[in-house]
């Protein structure tokens, strides 16, 4: 039993999610874009904190502080993203983003530019697992094999 | 085939917080809208938040079946010790809200992982400090070592563990507060601790279940695993 156990405790050791994300994903050659719909706890503290003006609605100036306080330094975890087109690890850096708060949910959506995007793997992981993201839907013209779980997801993209 | 099991338990456990953070904030539009019958929901919800959270990696459920491998003889030793932890756990989250809530009004969510992640380097200096202790009682003091919990330990090791403040509690309390319950978000604390209570105290009361032998030999050996759990665990907080 006691050599059971230690076995075990290992597993439950570390990691601790507590932003959910539901991720929304579109994959094409040229283009991936991104939604990032968050669970209705943390939407409502991101958009109490970043509400400065408390005109319960998030305004353009609003949004842009929250891009660049909030969005922009998960640079540093690279967006929890990892993107593999053939042996090459691509660079995340994300274009048109936006967000906004609707039906008591903050949503994250932006696009990743891609030079012809026909084969590859597309992850959106957090090691640490501090967010969790779960895979909500997904859409490409190529064909996509997925493999997910409650906290990450990998697709494979073929041509 | 540990990897799949781990992504079993964290992808259940994951699922059923989600499911929580959806009730709890639909019962909190409820009571938004004037239905004050919710807020015993909202108690109740926040005991099992508390419960099932608690089961996610993070709250020390390791250091504790550690601790209590080594030392522990005592079921009621081990629902202290996870009584206690849950309960700093919690006052340092309702501490770390109320300070931003009051003092800065805003940034919660940087400054939660901030918090978080130097708390976790504490904790882990206190718990590599602790595991010392116990790796010099087992080399030169075996009667000590063969003691079981003191109540001093039995802090320390609470102290230890519950001085990183959860950021589940946090993000409740504080949701609580932003829509005008601070009473309620203080009882659901309470709740959620109790509930996290129970769930430590087990990873303790298992581990004091193990030790069936009497044999000196034996019990070095479950004295140096313990002690090397809390080594281990330390030195991968602090890396």
């Amino acid at each position: 039993m006691k050599y059971l156990l230690t076995l075990f405790l290992p597993l439950i050791a570390l990691a601790h999610p507590h932003f959910l994300v539901d991720t929304t994903i579109q994959i094409e050659p040229d283009i991936i874009k991104l939604d990032w719909r968050f669970d209705r706890i943390n939407s409502k503290l991101l958009f109490f904190e970043f509400d400065t003006n408390k005109d319960k609605k998030l305004d353009k100036k609003e949004v842009d502080s929250m891009i660049e306080k909030f969005f922009l330094p998960l640079k540093n975890d690279n967006f929890f993203l990892m993107i593999q087109s053939e042996d090459d690890e691509l660079e995340i850096n994300p274009k048109q983003i936006n967000i906004e708060y609707s039906q008591k949910k903050l949503h994250i959506n932006y696009a990743l530019l891609m030079n012809n995007f026909k084969g590859g793997i597309v992850c959106n992981i957090d090691a640490t697992t501090y967010f969790a993201f779960h895979l909500h839907n997904h859409s490409s013209s190529q064909k996509l094999e997925i493999e997910k779980s409650q906290y990450d997801f990998c697709i494979g993209v073929n041509q | 085939m540990i990897t799949s099991i781990k992504e079993l338990i964290l992808g259940k456990i994951i699922f059923f917080q989600a499911q929580i953070n959806e009730t709890i904030g639909g019962y909190f539009d409820m009571l938004e809208d004037g239905n004050k019958e919710v807020y015993f929901y909202i108690l109740a919800i926040s005991f099992l938040y508390g419960l099932i959270h608690a089961l996610g990696p993070g709250h020390g459920k390791v250091v504790i079946a550690g601790y209590f491998l080594a030392k522990g003889k005592k079921i009621a030793d081990a629902f202290k010790a996870g009584f206690l932890t849950a309960v700093i756990h919690t006052f340092s989250a309702l501490l770390v809200v109320g300070v931003l809530y009051i003092i800065f009004q805003g940034m919660f969510t940087s400054y939660f992982a901030n918090i978080n992640q130097n708390m976790y380097k504490v904790s882990a200096i206190f718990i590599l400090a602790l595991a010392l202790y116990m790796f010099y009682e087992l080399l030169f003091h075996h009667e000590q070592a063969r003691c079981s919990a003191t109540n001093k330990g039995i802090l320390a090791i609470s102290l230890s563990i519950g001085i990183v403040p959860c950021p589940g509690v946090m993000s409740i309390v504080l949701y609580a507060m932003l829509v005008g319950y601070i009473g309620l978000g203080f009882f659901s604390a309470i709740l959620m601790s109790v509930g996290m209570g129970i769930t430590i105290s087990l990873a303790g009361i298992l581990a004091t279940k193990v030790k069936f032998s009497n044999s000196q030999k034996l019990f070095n050996i479950v004295g140096y695993i313990g002690a090397f759990i809390l080594l281990f665990f330390s030195v991968a907080l602090l890396v």
